[in-house]
């Protein structure tokens, strides 16, 4: 894969970045899009309350539908990540989420990269099991409404305040004069993800993303997969030291922390590594 | 009636076999899923949900 190949990756970002937030002009006014497509999930990560965004958040949703006072689980948006996630594996992080883009925009920035504990890389499940899943789940049992709360959305996601937050506050006065702690907490956040994206690549993406984590358990069985040709690699570990995400893709070609940018493959020497379907080769070597 | 080996000649549901077919058998799943959540119209609550400004997503509550 050569440098041609990373414009292209770019490209293919900013096109999904564009069709995830098509509606540009409701920034002005601080409308929503209220069309049919709202029906239909994002890939990746983007706020439904951006007021770009022409799809659903697929965590937002599944919060909601979990959360919701008619059903206890979502058979429609689990289904679709399933989908997603068994074609693609971790791929829609590394080219079609929004805010992966934006993560890898930050870390444009020019200082020094360093990398994270491996430890680290686990808080998503826990992001997973507890705010997305659980907590939704338990509110919708537990309280009298009968209706749950997105706590991820609620209390960690940045992409909500950046996306949606912000631009909202921005264009609604009502809106700028009801923030109390709950925004100051997601501020906060925000604040640490831009900074964890300057120092550290896809920080976001490596700690806390939920749906990174569901996608990265798909990894091992993806139709889409990392492939290293053992005849030709020669072991100089180019591939891992050029990885953002601190994969080793000789050892761990399915790993849950891979987002298939094929960064390793444009280092490969001897252009050992690609992505393949099933047994059929997909890019070049 | 095929005997155990002849079964196993016939149909080889071995590691190979399972790791070849899984990736198609939860895509199948996948897709039976998300007719069953159209036919619930979970789609209304996703749309319901994404149609509106969500307070709780912009640090509102």
């Amino acid at each position: 894969m050569s440098v041609k190949q990373e414009i292209k990756r770019k490209l293919i970002q900013v096109v999904a970045f564009g069709f995830s937030n098509f509606h540009i002009s409701n920034f002005a006014g601080g409308k929503l899009y209220t069309g049919k497509w709202k029906n239909f999930c994002n890939p990746g990560l983007n706020c439904y309350s951006c007021p770009a965004a022409s799809l659903a958040c697929p965590i937002g949703a599944l919060q909601a539908v979990t959360g919701s006072r008619h059903y206890n689980f979502s058979f429609y948006v689990t289904g679709l990540i399933l989908a997603l996630g068994v074609i693609f594996g971790r791929m829609i992080c590394g080219f079609f989420c929004p805010f992966g883009l934006i993560q890898e925009l930050i870390s444009l920035i020019p200082v020094k990269k360093f990398r994270l504990p491996g430890w680290m890389t686990y808080i998503k499940y826990l992001i997973l099991l507890i705010f997305v899943l659980l907590i939704p789940e338990a509110m919708s049992l537990l309280s009298q409404s009968q209706t749950g709360i997105p706590a991820f959305c609620e209390f960690i996601c940045p992409a909500g305040t950046l996306e949606g937050g912000i631009p909202m506050l921005l264009t609604h006065k009502e809106l700028r004069d009801a923030i109390g702690p709950l925004f100051a907490l997601k501020a906060l956040i925000l604040a640490i993800v831009i900074i964890g994206c300057i120092f550290i690549h896809r920080f976001f993406c490596k700690t806390l993303c939920p749906l990174g984590a569901i996608y990265g358990l798909l990894n091992k069985v993806s139709i889409l997969k990392l492939h290293v040709n053992e005849k030709s690699c020669t072991h100089c570990s180019a591939c891992s030291l050029k990885c953002p995400m601190d994969v080793d893709p000789v050892k761990h070609p399915d790993s849950a922390e891979c987002i298939r940018c094929l960064k390793c493959a444009e280092a490969c020497p001897t252009h050992s590594i690609s992505i393949k379907a099933m047994a059929k080769q997909i890019t070049q070597q | 009636m095929p005997t155990r080996k002849q079964f196993r000649i016939i149909c080889p549901m071995n590691k190979k076999n399972i790791k070849t077919y899984l990736p198609f058998i939860l895509l199948a799943l996948s897709f039976l899923m998300i007719a069953a959540g159209f036919m619930r119209e979970e789609n209304y609550e996703v749309f319901t949900k994404a149609a509106h400004i969500c307070l709780e997503c912009i640090g509102i509550g």
